[in-house]
C-alpha cells in the first residue's frame, strides 16, 4: 500500500487534512496525517521513516508563512527524498503561481479534485488550465435537448394552430426593407459587389447612409482605436482557471448573463469572468437606438451607452474571445433590423437567436404590422440556420399579467414549431407591477414563480428559461441584497427543473452606466453559494402555488381564445388583447407603414 | 559556462534586482547570457503583500529556460527546446529573445533537474547562466558554480539579528573543502532520533571522521557530540555541502556548534564548498498595517545597515546594490575579484 504524509503546517487548523486522510484513505492509500504545528524538521524527519510516495501540505497563506514552505520544500531536497517523493501543497490563497515559486512539484487551487489528486499521486503531471482545456474540451450544450414539443393541452394547442394559420397567411406575399437589407446583407458576407452595398444603403435611414456615404458616426459612437485593440490580447491573456460550473452536480439549467455595455472590449472583459465564475452562456444585449433606425453600421464600434452596437466585427470580435464553449445568445426580437440580426449572429458564430413578435412590437418598440412580417422571416432564417430561438417575455414589467405575456410566447413557440425552428419560451420572475398592484405575492415570492414554471409543463413539452434576468424588480442598490435575491430565483428556477436561467449583476438596474465586475461576481458567487447549500434538495412551494398555477392556465386559454376569436393576431395586438394599454402597454410605432408587398 | 545562483534569506531581500544588475553589466560585456529560475520570478505584485516587485527585461539573445505557461507573458522568442522536465506552470522551455523585452521564469525546482537544463543552455551557447532563487530556498544552487546571497530588513527590521544571521549563514560557506577520510562513519540525513542513536553506536565504535549527508539538524549533531566528541578529537567532522547546512538549521545555531566543535579539537569542514560571491543588503521591508489590512513599502537605515553586515562577514564582499553598485559587479560575481583586492 503507497503511503502519503499529510502535514498542516499550521498551529491550529488541519481540516483539510483530516479530510484528504479520509478521502485517501477510501482511495486505498496509507495516509499518515501529522499533527498541526509539525515543523518541517519533523515533517521530513517523518518520510525519512515512511517513505511516502507523496507529501501533501495544507497551509493558509500569510506573511512569513511562504518562507516556511520553501524551507520544508529545500529541507526534503536535502533530505535526498525527491526524487521519490513528490511534494503537493494547497490551501487558501495559494496559486500555481505561488506552488512553482516554492518549488512544489503539484498544486491543489480551490476546492478539492480528488482526480487531480490521485493523477499527481500516480505521478502523471498536473494540468494547467490551458492543458485541462485542452484534454478536456467542453462541448456546448443544446439548451432545447431531450424536449419533444408535443402539445399537452389540446385546447391551447388547437387555438394556437388557428392563430399562427392566420399569422403565415396575412405575412405571405409581405416583405420590409428590414428583410430585403437582411438578404442583401447574406449576398455582402461573401461578395464584395459595390452594387450591393450600394442597395443596401439606399434602404437605410439618413443617419445610417450619412455613415457609409460621408463616414458619419452617430451622435456618440466612436470606433475602437488600435491602441484598445492592441492591448486587449494581453488584458486577457494568462493563466485561467478551469471551468467549474455554477450548477454543483446537476445537468441543468445552464447558466446565462447578459452583456452590452456599449464596448466590445468591456463585454469581453465581463464575458471571461463570467466564464471564470462558471457560466454556461452569455447574451448580447444591443442599444435601443439601434432597434429605431433602418439599417446597421459596420467595423469596430463603442458607445457611451447601453447595449453593444450590432456590427458583423463587433460580433466577431467579442466572439473570438469567449471559451469555444460558452453558449452565445444575439438578441433580436424588435426593431427594425430584426432579421438582419439572425444573419449577422449567425454568420458570427451565435448558437441561439432571440426573436419575440408581440413583445417587440409594443411599448417602445416596433409596430406590430411590420414585426410580424419580420419576426416570421426571422424565425425562418433561424430555422435555415439550425438555431433555436429563445422568447423572452419581459412585456410582463411593463404591467401586462402575466396570463397575457404567456399567450403570446406560445404563439411564438407554435408559429417557430411550424416553420421548423426549436423555440425556448422565457417566462419572467418577477415581482412584476401586476402582482404588486394585485398582490399576488405579498405573502413570497416561491408560489407565484412555481406557478409560472409548472403552468409550461401542463401545455407543452419544451425548453423553458426564466429570464432577463430572474428576479427582476426585485433588486435594490444594496448589492448584497440584490445578489441574494438573485440567487434565490436562481435556486427556485432550478428546483422546478428548467432548461436555463438568466440572472443578473447585483448592479444591473442601479449601476448607473455598465455594471461593474465585482457586483457581477457578487451575483455569481452568491448563485453558486445557494445551489451547493441546496443540492439536489428541491424547495417546496404551498398548495396556493396550485391554484395560482390553475389561475394562469385559465387566463392564458381566454387570452388565446379572444385571439382565435379575433382572427387577426397584428389586429389582436393593436387592440390590447396581449397587453392592453389599461395594463401600461401601447402596441409600437417604429416603422409603421412600411409592410410591402413582395414582388415574386 | 559560469553559472551564478541569486539566493536570499528571505522573500524581498533583493535576489531579483541582484540578478538584473549583474545582467546589465553582462550584457554590456558582450556575454552570451542565460537566466532561469528555481522558482517562479515574473510578477508584477508580491503574491502575499500586493507590493510591486522587479520584473525581468532581457536583452535580444537572451536564453531562458522557463515554464510553458508563463510564455504569454514573455517578449517576443523562439522557442529552441521543449524539456521532459515538468513544473506546476508546464514543460520546461528553452528558448531565445529574438527582441527585447519582459521575461517570466518559472524553471526546474530540483538540483538534478537544474543540471540537466544547465547543459543544454551550455551547449546552445551561453556563457554565463543566471540561476534566480525562490524566498529563502536555497537547495537547488549547488549546481551553480558562485552564489549571490541578498539579506535585507524584509527578513528582520532589527539590524543587529539579521547581520549576525547573515554572518553566521556566510561562514558555512567558507568552511574548508575536505576529502572524507578512510574508514569515517557516513550518516545520510541526521534528523531522527533513531539516526542519532545509530550514528553514537558508529561513532563510539570507533572511526575515523564522521561524514554527515543530506539535512542534518544542528541540535541532533550537537546531542551526538555531548556524548561523543573524545571519540572525533583531532577528526573531521565533515559536511555535505554548506548549502545542506543553510538550509537544515538555522547558521547561528551552526555557529555555536561550530565554535564548539573547534572548542573540541573536532575540524569542520565539507565534502562539495559553494564560492560565496557576494553578499548584498536591501535596507526595504512591507510594514503591516493590521487596521486597514495592508503592507507598505518601508525602510531601514541603509548606511547602518551596510556596515554592520560588513562588519559581520569577513570571507565575501557585501554591497548595496542601489545604494552604491560596485562598479566591478561583474568581476565579483564571476570570482575574478578577491576580497582583499
Amino acid at each position: 500500500m503507497k503511503t502519503v504524509l499529510l502535514a498542516p503546517l499550521d498551529p491550529v487548523h488541519d481540516n483539510a487534512i483530516k479530510l484528504l486522510k479520509r478521502k485517501l484513505t477510501d482511495a486505498g492509500y496509507r495516509a499518515v496525517a501529522l499533527p498541526p504545528g509539525s515543523t518541517e524538521e519533523e515533517v521530513v524527519a517523518q518520510a525519512l521513516e515512511e517513505h511516502p510516495i507523496a507529501i501533501l501540505v495544507s497551509r493558509t497563506l500569510g506573511y512569513k508563512v511562504a518562507e516556511t514552505l520553501g524551507h520544508l520544500v529545500d529541507l526534503a531536497e536535502a533530505a535526498g527524498l525527491r526524487p521519490q517523493t513528490r511534494l503537493g501543497v494547497g490551501g487558501m490563497a495559494i496559486t500555481r503561481e505561488l506552488g512553482a515559486e516554492l518549488g512544489f512539484d503539484g498544486c491543489f487551487v480551490g476546492s478539492l479534485d480528488m482526480a487531480e489528486l490521485l493523477g499527481f499521486l500516480e505521478g502523471h503531471a498536473i494540468a494547467g488550465p490551458a492543458e485541462m482545456a485542452q484534454t478536456a474540451p467542453r462541448s456546448r450544450p443544446d439548451v432545447t435537448a431531450g424536449f419533444t414539443y408535443a402539445w399537452r393541452d389540446a385546447t391551447i394547442a388547437g387555438m394556437l394552430d388557428q392563430i399562427t394559420d392566420q399569422i403565415l397567411a396575412w405575412t405571405a406575399g409581405k416583405t420590409s426593407p428590414a428583410i430585403a437589407r437582411a438578404e442583401l446583407r447574406a449576398e455582402m458576407l461573401t461578395d464584395p459587389d459595390p452594387d450591393l452595398r450600394e442597395r443596401y444603403i439606399a434602404l437605410c435611414d439618413a443617419e445610417i447612409q450619412a455613415f457609409y456615404r460621408q463616414g458619419t458616426l452617430p451622435l456618440g459612437v466612436r470606433r475602437l482605436e488600435e491602441s484598445e485593440l492592441a492591448a486587449l490580447p494581453g488584458a486577457t491573456a494568462g493563466t485561467r482557471p478551469p471551468f467549474e460550473s455554477l450548477r454543483h452536480g446537476r445537468q441543468k439549467p445552464l447558466f446565462f448573463v447578459q452583456y452590452g455595455t456599449g464596448c466590445p472590449i468591456m463585454d469581453i472583459t465581463h464575458i471571461r469572468l463570467a466564464e471564470d465564475w462558471g457560466v454556461d452562456g452569455v447574451l448580447h444585449f444591443d442599444p435601443s437606438w439601434g432597434a429605431q433606425r433602418e439599417g446597421l453600421l459596420e467595423g469596430l464600434l463603442t458607445h457611451e451607452h447601453d447595449g453593444t452596437i450590432v456590427t458583423l466585427d463587433n460580433l466577431r470580435l467579442i466572439r473570438q474571445y469567449m471559451n469555444p464553449a460558452t453558449l452565445w445568445n444575439v438578441r433580436g426580437h424588435r426593431g427594425l433590423n430584426t432579421p438582419e440580426t439572425q444573419v449577422l449572429a449567425q454568420a458570427a458564430g451565435a448558437d441561439l437567436l432571440k426573436i419575440n413578435i408581440p413583445y417587440g412590437s409594443t411599448g417602445g418598440g416596433t409596430d406590430p404590422a411590420r414585426l410580424t412580417v419580420d419576426g416570421v422571416h426571422s424565425l425562418r432564417l433561424a430555422a435555415r440556420y439550425g438555431l433555436p430561438f429563445d422568447i423572452p417575455g419581459n412585456d410582463e414589467l411593463s404591467g401586462v399579467p402575466p396570463q397575457k405575456t404567456f399567450a403570446g410566447l406560445l404563439i411564438m413557440v407554435m408559429l417557430g414549431l411550424k416553420l421548423g425552428a426549436r423555440p425556448i419560451p422565457k417566462p419572467l420572475l418577477c415581482y412584476s407591477p401586476y402582482m404588486t398592484i394585485e398582490g399576488l405575492m405579498d405573502a413570497d415570492f416561491v408560489d407565484m414563480n412555481f406557478a409560472k414554471l409548472r403552468v409550461w409543463q401542463e401545455i407543452v413539452d419544451a425548453p423553458v428559461w426564466p429570464g432577463e434576468p430572474v428576479g427582476f424588480m426585485t433588486h435594490s442598490p444594496e448589492r448584497v441584497q440584490s445578489a441574494i435575491t438573485t440567487a434565490a430565483h436562481a435556486a427556485l428556477a432550478s428546483s422546478a427543473g428548467v432548461a436555463a436561467v438568466t440572472i443578473a449583476s447585483s448592479d444591473e438596474a442601479y449601476s448607473k452606466g455598465p455594471i461593474s465586475a465585482p457586483a457581477r461576481v457578487d451575483s455569481l458567487r452568491a448563485t453558486r453559494e445557494l445551489l451547493r447549500f441546496f443540492g439536489p434538495a428541491d424547495i417546496q412551494p404551498t398548495p396556493r402555488a396550485e391554484e395560482l398555477q390553475a389561475q394562469l392556465h385559465a387566463g392564458i386559454t381566454a387570452t388565446l381564445n379572444a385571439i382565435a376569436r379575433r382572427g387577426d393576431f397584428v389586429a389582436a395586438i393593436y387592440e390590447g388583447l396581449l397587453g392592453s394599454q389599461e395594463d401600461g402597454l401601447y402596441p409600437g410605432r417604429t416603422g409603421r407603414g412600411s409592410v410591402m408587398t413582395a414582388a415574386n | 559556462m559560469h553559472t551564478i545562483g541569486f539566493a536570499g534569506t528571505a522573500k524581498n531581500t533583493g535576489k531579483t534586482t541582484a540578478a538584473l544588475q549583474v545582467l546589465d553589466r553582462a550584457a554590456e560585456a558582450g556575454l552570451c547570457l542565460a537566466v532561469t529560475s528555481i522558482g517562479y520570478d515574473g510578477e508584477q505584485r508580491d503574491h502575499v503583500t500586493g507590493l510591486p516587485k522587479p520584473r525581468y527585461a532581457l536583452p535580444a539573445g537572451t536564453l531562458l529556460a522557463t515554464a510553458e505557461q508563463t510564455l504569454p507573458v514573455c517578449g517576443r522568442l523562439e522557442i529552441l527546446e521543449t524539456s521532459p522536465i515538468r513544473t506546476i506552470l508546464g514543460q520546461v522551455v528553452i528558448a531565445r529573445m529574438t527582441e527585447p523585452g519582459p521575461a517570466a521564469l518559472a524553471g526546474p525546482n530540483t538540483r538534478a533537474d537544474i543540471e540537466t537544463i544547465l547543459a543544454r543552455l551550455q551547449a546552445l551557447g551561453a556563457e554565463l547562466c543566471l540561476l534566480d532563487g525562490a524566498l529563502n530556498r536555497m537547495a537547488p544552487m549547488m549546481a551553480a558554480d558562485g552564489l549571490v546571497l541578498s539579506t535585507g530588513a524584509a527578513f528582520d527590521e532589527d539590524i543587529a539579528v539579521l547581520a549576525a544571521h547573515v554572518g553566521a549563514l556566510a561562514e558555512l560557506f567558507a568552511l574548508p573543502r575536505q576529502s572524507p577520510p578512510a574508514g569515517a562513519l557516513v550518516t545520510q540525513s541526521l534528523l531522527t532520533p533513531g539516526s542519532v542513536e545509530t550514528a553514537l553506536n558508529g561513532l563510539l565504535s570507533g572511526v575515523s571522521g564522521w561524514v554527515l549527508r543530506g539535512a542534518v539538524s544542528p541540535r541532533l549533531v550537537a546531542a551526538v557530540l555531548e556524548k561523543a566528541a573524545p571519540a572525533l578529537q583531532d577528526r573531521e567532522l565533515l559536511f555535505e555541502d554548506p548549502v545542506k547546512l543553510a538550509v537544515s538549521g538555522d547558521p547561528r545555531a551552526w555557529a555555536r556548534l561550530l565554535q564548539q566543535a573547534h572548542a573540541m579539537a573536532i575540524r569542520p569542514g565539507l565534502l562539495a564548498t559553494l564560492p560565496l560571491r557576494l553578499v548584498t543588503v536591501n535596507p526595504f521591508y512591507p510594514r503591516y498595517w493590521q487596521r486597514d489590512y495592508r503592507y507598505e513599502a518601508a525602510y531601514v537605515d541603509a548606511g547602518r545597515l551596510l556596515i554592520s553586515v560588513q562588519a559581520a562577514i569577513t570571507s565575501a564582499p557585501v554591497a548595496d546594490l542601489i545604494a552604491s553598485p560596485p562598479p566591478d559587479l561583474l568581476k565579483i560575481v564571476l570570482g575574478e575579484y578577491n576580497c582583499s583586492d
